[in-house]
C-alpha cells in the first residue's frame, strides 16, 4: 500500500492513527491534569478521574517490543487465519493490543523482538480492503 | 455477619436443546428448596443472574415457583452473573432486610450460539478489529508464560484432561466422556497454544442456592448449613491482564476478611474457561508463587486427594460446560457438596474450606468486568 488512507468511520479514524513526515503514530490520550498516558485514548481519565476535554491527543512512538503472541488459526470472519497477535509494549509504556507482520509464525521466535508500526490491510469487507496498524518485527 | 447457604440444586447442563429456560430455571430452583428442606412460600427475596436471557428473567423464574411479590434483582455481570447473584441476597440477609434468600442461574447459551469463538461486539471495538477472539486473549497469557517460565501444551492440555475426567463422574455435567492426554494434545490449536479441549462449550443449564441468615439456619437445619465467610465482588478494571487480574486483590481481601490464606483452602472452583484460566489461578490466588504454576500442576496439587487444593472437582467450566448465568451458582454448589462431604466419588478428603473465584469478561479494554472471590467453611 503506497499511501496512507484514513477512512472516515469506524476504528482507523485520525484519532486513533496519524501520518507525521510520512511515518505512521498511533494517537493516544495525555491527561493534562495528571499526565497518564493512554492508548487507546481515554474517554475519561482512570488515573486522576478528569472528564474527557481534558485528555489531549499524544503521538506515540512507532518503536515497542513484543511483549508477548500467540498464532491465531481459528478466526471470527473477515479475519482470515493464521495470523499472530501481540501485545507490543511502545517506549513510553502503554501496551499496544495488535497484529504481527513477521518472518515467523512461532511466538517464541518473536516474544522480546524490537518491533516498528506499520500500516497494512487487515481484512476484507465487501470487497473493500480495510487497513490499519500493525507492527512489523525486526529481524 | 455469616451466611449460611441451606441448599443447592442444579438440572443437568446440556447442549442445544428445547428445555424452556424456565424449566431449567425453575427446576434447578425446586431442587435447591427441597435440599434445604424449606417451602417456597419461605423466601423473601430472589435474586437472579443471567447474560443472555431476554428482560426480566427473574420474574419468569419466580413464576414457576409461584412466587410473587418479594424482591427480586436481576443481574447481570458477564461470567459473573450468578455468583454476584449471590453476593446481592447474601448482601441483603446481611443487612436484616431479609432472612431467607433465593439465588437462581440460568442461561441457554448452548442454544443460542453455534460452536467456535464468540464474536466480539462489532468492528467498532479496536480490539474486535485487530482480529482478537477471546481464545487468544488466554493465548497470549499462556505464551509469556511458557517463554517466562518453561511451562508447556501440555500442562494446559493436564488442566483439561484433568477436569474432564472430573466432568465424567459428575451426572450434571454436559460432558459425561473425557478425553485422552493424546486426544486432547491432537486437538486443533485454536490461538496458540490453546487447543480445542484447552476451550470450555457454551451451555445450557440452570443451577440455585437457599441462603439463609445465621438465626435463621440454626432453627432449619443448621447441622448441614455451610457458612459464607466472605464474599468480594469487583468491576471493571481498564488494562490488559498479562501482569495483573482483579482476582488477586480479591482474593487478598478475601483471606484478610476470612481469616484464612491459600493453605488453609482444600477445594476451589475457579473460572477455567479456558485451561489457562485455572493455571493462572494457581498464582494470582496465592496457591503457588509466581512463575510456578506449572510446578503445582505437574506434582499433581491439584488434583482430588493430592497435596494442595483440589481445583475444579466438579469438573469446571471445561466439563460441565459453560451456560454463563449458571455458572456463578453451580460453583457455589459444588464447594458447598465438597464442605458437607456429599461429592461421593468426586470427593476431596478432609474438605474443611473452599474458594470460588469466576471473572467475567467481554469489555476487552478491560482486565474483566466483573470479578468474584467467595470463601465458604464449614
Amino acid at each position: 500500500m503506497s499511501e496512507i488512507s484514513y477512512l472516515t468511520e469506524g476504528i482507523f479514524r485520525s484519532d486513533i492513527l496519524a501520518e507525521v513526515a510520512g511515518q505512521p503514530h498511533l494517537v493516544g490520550s495525555r491527561c493534562a491534569c495528571c499526565g497518564d498516558l493512554r492508548f487507546p485514548r481515554a474517554v475519561g481519565c482512570p488515573a486522576c478521574h478528569a472528564p474527557a476535554d481534558q485528555l489531549q491527543p499524544a503521538l506515540l512512538s512507532p518503536l515497542g517490543r513484543v511483549v508477548t503472541a500467540t498464532r491465531i488459526e481459528r478466526a471470527i470472519a473477515p479475519f482470515k487465519p493464521p495470523y499472530l497477535l501481540a501485545y507490543v509494549q511502545l517506549q513510553e509504556g502503554p501496551r499496544v493490543l495488535c497484529q504481527l507482520l513477521a518472518e515467523t509464525r512461532k511466538p517464541r521466535e518473536v516474544i522480546g523482538k524490537a518491533c516498528e508500526l506499520v500500516v497494512d490491510k487487515l481484512y476484507e469487507k465487501a470487497g473493500v480492503a480495510v487497513s490499519g496498524y500493525k507492527f512489523r518485527v525486526q529481524a | 455477619m455469616n451466611v449460611a447457604v441451606l441448599g443447592v440444586g442444579q438440572v443437568a447442563f446440556t447442549g442445544p436443546s428445547n428445555t424452556p429456560m424456565g424449566d431449567l430455571a425453575g427446576g434447578a430452583a425446586r431442587a435447591a428448596l427441597a435440599d434445604a428442606n424449606i417451602a417456597a412460600s419461605a423466601i423473601q427475596m430472589a435474586a437472579v443472574g443471567s447474560v443472555y436471557e431476554h428482560p426480566s428473567v427473574g420474574q419468569r423464574v419466580l413464576l414457576r415457583l409461584g412466587l410473587n411479590g418479594i424482591p427480586l434483582a436481576n443481574l447481570e455481570n458477564a461470567c459473573a452473573s450468578g455468583t454476584s447473584a449471590a453476593i446481592e441476597a447474601m448482601r441483603w440477609i446481611q443487612s436484616g432486610e431479609a432472612d431467607v434468600a433465593l439465588v437462581v442461574g440460568v442461561d441457554k447459551m448452548a442454544s443460542y450460539f453455534s460452536s467456535g469463538p464468540i464474536a466480539l461486539v462489532d468492528e467498532t471495538d479496536i480490539f474486535g478489529a485487530q482480529g482478537l477472539t477471546v481464545p487468544a486473549y488466554f493465548g497470549l497469557i499462556a505464551e509469556l508464560h511458557m517463554a517466562e517460565f518453561g511451562s508447556t501444551r501440555e500442562d494446559f492440555a493436564r488442566i483439561s484432561h484433568k477436569n474432564r475426567g472430573y466432568a465424567a463422574h459428575n451426572p450434571y455435567a454436559r460432558f459425561q466422556s473425557a478425553p485422552s492426554f493424546e486426544e486432547i494434545l491432537a486437538s486443533p490449536i485454536i490461538a496458540s497454544p490453546i487447543g480445542k479441549f484447552d476451550c470450555c462449550a457454551n451451555g445450557d443449564g440452570a443451577a440455585a442456592l437457599v441462603l439463609a441468615s445465621e438465626s435463621y439456619a440454626m432453627r432449619h437445619g443448621g447441622s448441614r448449613a455451610v457458612w459464607i465467610r466472605t464474599a468480594e465482588l469487583g468491576g471493571g478494571v481498564l488494562g490488559d491482564r498479562l501482569f495483573d487480574d482483579p482476582m488477586t486483590g480479591l482474593a487478598k481481601k478475601a483471606y484478610e476478611r476470612a481469616g484464612l490464606g491459600p493453605q488453609d483452602i482444600q477445594v476451589v472452583e475457579c473460572h477455567d474457561n479456558f485451561s489457562v484460566g485455572e493455571f493462572e489461578a494457581y498464582e494470582r490466588m496465592g496457591f503457588c508463587a509466581h512463575g510456578e504454576a506449572h510446578l503445582y500442576l505437574r506434582a499433581g496439587k491439584s488434583q482430588i486427594g493430592g497435596k494442595g487444593a483440589a481445583f475444579n472437582p466438579s469438573g469446571g467450566l471445561l466439563g460441565r460446560s459453560h451456560p454463563a448465568g449458571a455458572t456463578g451458582c453451580v460453583q457455589i454448589a459444588s464447594i458447598v457438596q465438597q464442605l458437607r462431604g456429599e461429592a461421593g466419588t468426586l470427593q476431596h478428603p478432609g474438605a474443611k474450606a473452599g474458594l470460588v473465584q469466576t471473572s467475567g469478561g467481554g469489555v476487552m479494554e478491560l482486565q474483566s468486568n466483573a470479578t468474584t472471590v467467595m470463601i465458604l467453611t464449614v
